[in-house]
């Protein structure tokens, strides 16, 4: 049964000003925090931790603005819209009110709920010698104002007090000058428009912002022509567009508060200067692009030379238990089937899997560093004119990169693109972006065929991965979507410091969910392939005699041409689209014979060429189920469809070529 | 009146008038460039791409964004 809620708090504010950090406090959770814009781009959930009263807090994504531009945007404005909270806490970067105080005057505006202003990374405010007069702040704005600096827990009692017994609601209210007005008044004497809306004044203010949304919604009324002549007319007394005078204005009040309301000390501010200086060098394409391709490389090459020892223990424990477990099943006469199930099929298939981890673990601790020094955003600027190239926008770099790790929560974060043409071109092309899950199949191979430069396969499939995609967007591009390009505008955070226990928690996290994934996923899998490689009974075990022999031989064949058309090499592809790391489980399920690894296995069914071929076709083709699941839901069931079939196709292709060619 | 992406690194500049619809003008404003605004170049690669500092913000203009930034180039910073 469902408890009841007796608060609803909402968490709001700029990209990148510490919501994510502040609820992980004030929650308990350990939702995913990074140095850099676009992190949050769904709603979270969660309880408030201590005290009687059962608080839900929500998460909302950073917003530079109540007008929204982007999907992520019009999450959080909807949600604030929407009226079912109780009391709205505005996060904001201390560093930069004047900009970070903006969605919250436009909040102010329309919602009349309590409000709570955080004002966050105090601690850094500090140190550069600015103080705040908090009292100003919230006799100006009306709310209550609580200082804080998340990271290391200040502020964050005040701020759960203020949360469970919320201040009263706000009654902020900005008065425009005459003419905006004037013109708003034009509006809502348009017959029906105050009886069409239940906050007439808020509505017309947005017409003369030609709020995108709003417009939108009003386009069937009788009165839309003469909104567009009031929103004319309303520029020609101004001068300049109204959006603009609009936005000044708030601007303007912010700017006076702030100028009364801050404090300067004569601290000297010494470390800006290096980083602008450093920005200076990482930012220019020559520079920035090769440090790039550099940094990614010398991941991939710690991600072997650490994970590898490891992988090879864990390996090792695994066959040691296998041969232990098979001789003890012997001696207490266990069925042959259920000695089948456990060594054939769990240990070879999920302990496969498991052996993986270290690798995982790395990887994820490794990108999870790099994010947090603020470093991706720069990557993100810098590769805009390679992007613009490939016919993608600047911004779809940061899902491309969180491609790395998994392809769900990048898809996800295409939401941040502006037009629809790049949140779908983006969305197409990022499962060529190697997931995590996927890095096993390729450790597997490179160790077993390429073991003097495994890290250099691994890297090399990663970058046939971008040029695909480049090669991907370019076409699409060309052929289904011809708009012109908006220009990146991306905000660069300030370089930090990352804490080590993030980074390892974020590891931890990842490594809790493939771990979760190895008992439950692949375990059902590779007991489903065992189960039809034992059926009908008698037959061997995985023969070709057996159901799932039959099954995987018929469709063999189409796979003959790329040198992959044993049928066990299809019947562990096919699984794939299960989840990638079903592809290691399956083929540890069904190639081995007694007392082999499965690296000695493969080069039974592999040579060096099809093994390559292998590791481009899993690259390249049909994403995982989940990931087909999160694409439907955001770029509609036609492209994801597009996106399979493609996918199919091309890796069908390309291990085909890579066959003839080299073999 | 210059173009921002004109401006070298090192230079401050006084923005006067950003071109371009007014999504476009709403963007850049509401991330912290605006009209009356100075900031300071950080980096201009002259490919189109430029990385300009606004107080604390700093803030990376794709290729063509820079172009629509017109303003007083105020040399470089003392």
């Amino acid at each position: 049964m469902e408890k009841k809620i007796d608060l609803r708090v909402a968490l709001f504010g700029n990209p990148n000003s510490g919501k994510t950090t502040i609820f992980n406090a004030l929650t308990g959770s350990h939702q995913h925090v990074g140095n850099w814009s676009g992190v949050t781009v769904d709603s979270k959930l969660g309880m408030l931790k201590g005290g009687k009263e059962r608080v839900e807090l929500v998460d909302l994504p950073g917003a530079y603005s109540l007008t929204p531009n982007s999907p992520d945007e019009v999450v959080v404005r909807d949600a604030l819209m929407s009226g079912t909270f109780d009391c709205i806490v505005c996060i904001i970067d201390a560093n930069n009110v004047e900009r970070n105080l903006y969605p919250m005057i436009q909040l102010l505006e329309f919602s009349d709920k309590p409000v709570i202003l955080v004002l966050n990374m105090m601690d850094e405010v500090e140190s550069t010698g600015h103080f705040f007069d908090i009292e100003k702040i919230a006799e100006a704005l009306r709310v209550k104002v609580i200082p804080a600096a998340a990271i290391d827990g200040r502020g964050i009692p005040e701020l759960r007090e203020a949360i469970i017994s919320p201040p009263e609601g706000n009654d902020f209210k900005l008065l425009y000058d005459t003419t905006i007005e004037r013109q708003i008044c034009r509006i809502l004497r348009l017959k029906s428009f105050e009886a069409d809306h239940e906050d007439a004044h808020w509505t017309a203010l947005k017409v003369l912002e030609r709020d995108p949304q709003v417009m939108k919604s009003l386009k069937s009324k009788s009165y839309f022509s003469d909104l567009r002549k009031i929103q004319n007319s309303s520029d020609r007394d101004l001068g300049r567009p109204s959006p603009v005078h609009i936005g000044e204005y708030r601007h303007g009040l912010i700017r006076g508060l702030v100028a009364e309301s801050i404090k300067h000390t004569e601290k000297k501010t010494d470390n800006i200067e290096f980083a602008d200086a450093f920005d200076h060098v990482i930012t220019n394409p020559w520079v920035g692009i090769p440090l790039f391709i550099v940094i990614i490389f010398l991941i991939f090459q710690l991600v072997f030379k650490l994970g590898t020892p490891l992988q090879e223990m864990i390996g090792g424990f695994f066959s040691w238990s296998s041969i232990h477990i098979t001789q003890f099943f012997a001696s207490i006469s266990t069925p042959a089937w259920l000695t089948s199930l456990i060594v054939n099929g769990l240990i070879a298939g999920v302990g496969g899997v498991l052996s993986f981890l270290p690798n995982i673990m790395i990887l994820f601790f490794l990108m999870s560093y790099l994010e947090d020094t603020g470093y991706m955003a720069r990557a993100a600027f810098v590769m805009d004119g390679v992007m613009h190239k490939m016919g993608l926008h600047g911004k779809s770099f940061i899902p491309m990169i969180l491609g790395f790790g998994c392809n769900v929560p990048a898809i996800m974060a295409a939401r941040t693109l502006e037009t629809r043409k790049d949140r779908i071109l983006t969305v197409l092309v990022n499962p060529f972006m190697s997931c995590s899950a996927r890095l096993p199949i390729y450790v597997l191979f490179a160790g077993a065929f390429f073991t003097k430069h495994q890290g250099f396969i691994v890297f090399s499939i990663y970058m046939i991965g971008i040029i695909i995609a480049v090669f991907s967007a370019r076409l699409f591009k060309g052929l289904f979507f011809k708009e012109e390009d908006i220009p990146l505008i991306i905000e660069l955070p300030p370089f930090r410091m990352p804490k080590l226990v993030n980074s390892i928690l974020h590891m931890w996290l990842k490594a809790r969910s493939f771990i979760y994934k190895a008992g439950t996923v692949i375990v059902a899998g590779v007991v489903i392939v065992w189960f039809l490689s034992s059926v009908p009974f008698g037959v061997e075990y995985a023969s070709e005699e057996s159901f799932l022999g039959v099954i995987g031989r018929a469709i063999a064949p189409i796979f003959h041409p790329a040198g992959l058309g044993d049928w066990k090499i299809v019947v562990a592809l096919i699984f794939g689209i299960i989840a990638k790391e079903e592809v290691v489980a399956i083929l540890g399920t069904l190639l081995p014979t007694a007392g082999q690894t499965l690296s000695e296995a493969l080069h039974l069914f592999f040579t060096p060429v099809t093994a390559f071929g292998f590791m481009i076709l899993t690259l390249v083709y049909t994403p995982c189920f989940a990931t087909l699941g999160v694409m439907k839901k955001e770029i509609g069931l036609k492209w994801t469809m597009f996106s399979v079939f493609y996918g199919l196709l091309l890796g069908w292709v390309l291990a085909t070529l890579i066959n003839i060619i080299f073999s | 009146m210059k173009l921002l992406s004109d401006t070298l690194s090192g230079h401050r500049f006084l923005v006067q008038q950003i071109d371009g619809g007014c999504n476009s003008v709403r963007r850049i404003s509401e991330i912290g460039i605006r009209c009356g605004s100075t900031l300071t170049v950080i980096s201009n690669s002259g490919r189109g791409q430029i990385v300009v500092k606004i107080g604390n913000i700093k803030i990376g203009l794709g290729q063509g964004m820079a172009k629509k930034v017109l303003g007083d180039d105020l040399g470089k910073e003392d």
